[in-house]
């Protein structure tokens, strides 16, 4: 068990990364969507899974990758959008449950609208042609594909650092709060910002689904598990903080990558493990509560 | 005897100081007023008292001993209650029952076998404070809708139903229209015989009348203590509080 | 003068009684349901809706994984009859105790957050049993379960009875729900229960007043876990059979749609929803299997048009009627 060649190792953690990296495309949606909204988006992975199959179904009407990675983030946000604008924006002000129940619900429908048009199968997703087979760091060889979606998720993320930081709309985000008095005398119709934070936040979770889907397949229930597991690397982050997501999204993946080499049955099992210590310990997360973002 | 005392409290809140270095002292069976502009850290202070917030420095003692850093349960057993600024009742209970619970705290938690409501001790209790207070008649309604002046009672009520020996009352007054305040002023008179009690108030000529001494705060720091005349004349808290400020 | 309709009075005859309201109805209601098997499958889910409402309905705390409970509860039965030859009783108390045991542990780890956080932890650790018992197949036979329980005969002083036709398994069921009613209704009406409900009216102010609301709040999960494992049990001898899905998240999201359809915070309300809920799925599955769609969708609506669910809207009315 302990004589794993140095390459294969390397792999491991790369592949952890990269797993890592899908982690906190969804880590930083959800985010951005509790943070200012206080909604709790139980949809979230069943977004990513509709990102996974609208990215099969691009494939299949235009077979080109590069549009569908453009396109997809985008149809899948103007859900998001929908079911802001006619449902979530209803139970603003309520007690936070029904927001999270509601998305609940929504979540079942849009897995069980999958199943009628795919069926219940596996459906394989091949990665570009250009992004196939390996690439030559020097130490070792890497799937080429992986460095893409590393690379496509710092791309976001450095977008998304922009957009919070350096822009209007971006302070008014990061006040956190949901309906600003300072916000509406401005003469900036709030409403507006929420559309934009859910859209940007389902949207890119629609995005992790297709970087996903040549990686981890597509299937139905690929949202559920994506979740609660996004869901536990928020836990161990801390829920307000983008860093806490960022350094715990990687660690679990490659927590989770090293224990899929060395112990496959306590794969799955594994981050829950990592979850319960850090609530035993640290129970407000690695990087606390410290507003949305750092 | 002194009942409360704090020594150097303070609380920070990131890089804000919300309460700076206050010293506090309560003698037994007093009433002693706190005023000052809204962020001056009256709230804070209280809540750090009840066990809502952990000080960051400091210590208060209740009836000579420690108490800093306990929990809100513990304290609400020590003897000490807090009536809110922003209403903090059990919306969805009735009037009766809002009271009812914070009878029961003193009795029992954990009694899963007999019927609540055949404590007739404690529906006695209830019934008392109900009447106190004066919302018998409306004890069945349930507490969310009650009118916004039934429910500052309410406040009080609960408060008093933990058989305190130390009142908090953070500003009892909000929200109440001149007469409303009046009679609620008059309320507390009436409870605060034989227990300690601290007033928050916002309103000067409300306190001006009821309290003995009054303790002024500005920006989390003690800016000046003296019966109601003192403060009057004290420059300093003309300048900042009572000059041309609020009512 | 106006004379009350013989439907209002029963209706707050009902709604002042629902103890004696809820045991004669069941005790007919074999007869009203299509078919008896239906029946015992609403009894079975209406106590895990009840167990789960003590927690959300009552005390005010959402937990997406309550699969863990009614889980653990079924696997102890499963395990004990197949692997240790056990008889019913023994096998339907371990269920209480196990699943007791896993709500103490996972509900101190799950109650060190609060609100949302602490629903989908909930969800979290149940997940991971579902894994832990995805696994160990050697214990709980992993993903195929454990098939043809055996179906020993309820031991009685002096004789035992087969309890496993349609009618008989019926009224064996009904007989531990009546006896879950009898307790939770006593828990409810308790100064304890008293204490559950200001904690789900304003935690903050019932800590303020003195209770210990993380003991409470503990002690809550336990019990909610024990009565959902107690429904896992018979489930189990109902179905002569363990599934992985037990403990599967849509277990735990079952229990909630029905909660929240038959009315979280009331008496009646779980078992409205469960019937509800088994109802439509046993309709709609005759004509297509995709039956979720529609349940999904009528649970989405439920939330944004009447989240006090169907019995929460009926007992408003009624509390209307008693006023006038």
């Amino acid at each position: 068990m302990f004589e794993i060649p140095l390459s294969a190792l390397g792999l491991q953690i790369f592949m952890g990364f990269t797993l890592g990296m899908i982690f906190v495309l969804l880590a930083v949606g959800l985010s951005l969507i509790f943070g200012m909204l206080t909604v709790v988006n139980f949809a979230h992975g069943a977004f990513y899974m509709w990102g996974a199959y609208a990215g099969l179904l691009a494939m299949n009407y235009m077979g080109n990758f590069w549009l569908a990675l453009v396109i997809v983030p985008i149809v899948v946000g103007g859900v998001g959008m929908l079911l802001e604008r006619f449902a979530v924006r209803r139970l603003y002000g309520l007690n936070p449950d029904y927001p999270l129940l509601l998305t609940f619900g929504f979540s079942l429908v849009m897995i069980e609208i999958v199943r009628i048009i795919w069926g219940t199968a596996d459906h394989p997703f091949s990665s570009p042609p250009a992004l196939q087979g390996p690439i030559n760091l020097g130490v070792f060889f890497f799937p080429s594909y992986w460095l893409f979606v590393i690379v496509v998720t710092i791309v976001v993320l450095l977008l998304l650092w922009i957009l919070l930081k350096k822009t209007n709309i971006g302070l008014i985000i990061r006040a956190g709060t949901r309906d600003s008095l300072m916000v509406r005398v401005c003469g900036i119709d709030i409403s507006k910002i929420w559309l934009l934070v859910f859209g940007m936040g389902t949207g890119i979770a629609g995005l992790a689904g297709i970087l996903a889907a040549p990686m981890r397949g597509v299937y139905p229930e690929m949202g559920i598990s994506m979740l609660v597991e996004c869901f536990v690397v928020v836990v161990v982050g801390g829920m307000g903080s983008l860093v806490g997501a960022i350094y715990s999204g990687i660690i679990l993946g490659v927590v989770v990558s090293f224990t899929t080499l060395i112990y496959p049955p306590m794969a799955n099992i594994v981050i829950f493990l990592v979850m319960a210590v850090i609530l035993l310990i640290r129970p407000s997360g690695l990087f606390g509560e410290k507003g949305l973002l750092e | 005897m002194e009942i409360l005392r704090t020594e150097n409290l303070t609380k920070n809140f990131g890089g804000l100081t919300a309460v700076n270095r206050v010293n506090f002292v309560l003698e037994e069976g007093r009433l002693q007023s706190i005023i000052g502009p809204n962020g001056a850290g009256k709230s804070t202070f209280f809540k750090m008292i009840s066990g809502e917030h952990v000080p960051s420095s400091g210590k208060i003692w209740f009836k000579g001993e420690d108490i800093t850093g306990l929990s809100q349960h513990e304290i609400s057993h020590k003897g000490i209650a807090t009536s809110y600024q922003i209403t903090n009742i059990f919306p969805k209970l009735t009037t009766f029952e809002n009271v009812r619970i914070a009878v029961q705290s003193r009795k029992t938690t954990f009694n899963f076998w007999t019927r609540a409501d055949r404590h007739d001790d404690l529906n006695e209790k209830t019934i008392r404070i109900l009447e106190t207070v004066g919302l018998m008649e409306k004890k069945d309604f349930l507490a969310c809708n009650l009118p916004h002046g039934d429910q500052r009672h309410l406040e009080i009520a609960i408060a008093l139903a933990t058989d305190p020996i130390l009142l908090l009352l953070d500003e009892p007054t909000a929200g109440l229209n001149p007469v409303e305040t009046v009679e609620t002023m008059e309320l507390i008179k009436k409870i605060s015989k034989g227990l300690s009690v601290i007033l928050v108030e916002h309103k000067m000529k409300v306190i001006m009348n009821i309290s003995e001494t009054i303790t002024v705060l500005h920006d989390g720091q003690v800016i000046a203590v003296g019966t109601p005349e003192e403060i009057q004349e004290n420059e300093t808290v003309r300048r900042v509080y009572l000059g041309g400020k609020r009512e | 003068m106006e004379k009350t309709s013989i439907v209002k009075r029963i209706l707050i005859w009902a709604s002042n009684h629902p103890l004696w309201m809820i045991i004669l109805f069941f005790l007919i209601f074999p007869f009203i349901m299509p078919y008896k098997a239906l029946a015992t499958l609403i009894l079975i889910n209406g106590l895990f809706s009840l167990g789960f409402n003590i927690l959300y309905g009552y005390t005010g705390l959402l937990s997406f994984g309550h699969a863990a409970y009614f889980g653990l509860g079924a696997y102890s039965v499963g395990i004990l009859l197949s692997r240790f030859q056990t008889s019913i009783w023994t096998a339907l108390l371990f269920s209480l105790i196990v699943s007791g045991v896993g709500s103490l542990i996972i509900g101190f780890f799950c109650l060190r957050r609060r609100g949302i956080y602490f629903a989908l932890l909930n969800l979290a650790f149940a997940q991971m049993l579902y894994f832990i018992a995805f696994q160990w197949v050697s214990l709980t036979g992993g993903e195929v379960g454990l098939r043809n329980i055996p179906t020993p005969a309820l031991q009685l002083p002096g004789f035992s009875i087969d309890i496993y036709s349609p009618l008989r398994f019926y009224y064996f069921t009904f007989i531990f729900v009546t006896i879950a009613l009898i307790v939770l209704k006593r828990i409810l009406d308790s100064p304890f229960g008293r204490v559950l409900e200001a904690i789900r009216e304003n935690e903050n102010r019932a800590r303020a007043i003195g209770y210990h609301t993380n003991q409470v709040k503990w002690l809550s999960y336990i019990i909610s876990g024990v009565f959902s494992g107690l429904a896992g049990g018979l489930y189990t001898l109902y179905m002569h059979f363990v599934g992985i899905e037990y403990l599967y998240w849509t277990t735990s999201g079952m229990v909630v749609m029905m909660t929240l359809l038959g009315g979280a915070g009331t008496f009646f309300g779980p078992f409205i929803g469960a019937g509800v809920y088994l109802y439509l799925e046993d309709i709609i599955s005759i004509y297509t299997k995709h039956w979720m769609i529609f349940v999904g969708s009528i649970f989405f609506l439920c939330v944004l048009m009447f989240p006090e669910g169907i019995w929460g809207r009926v007992k408003s009315r009624i509390d209307r009627l008693k006023v006038s």
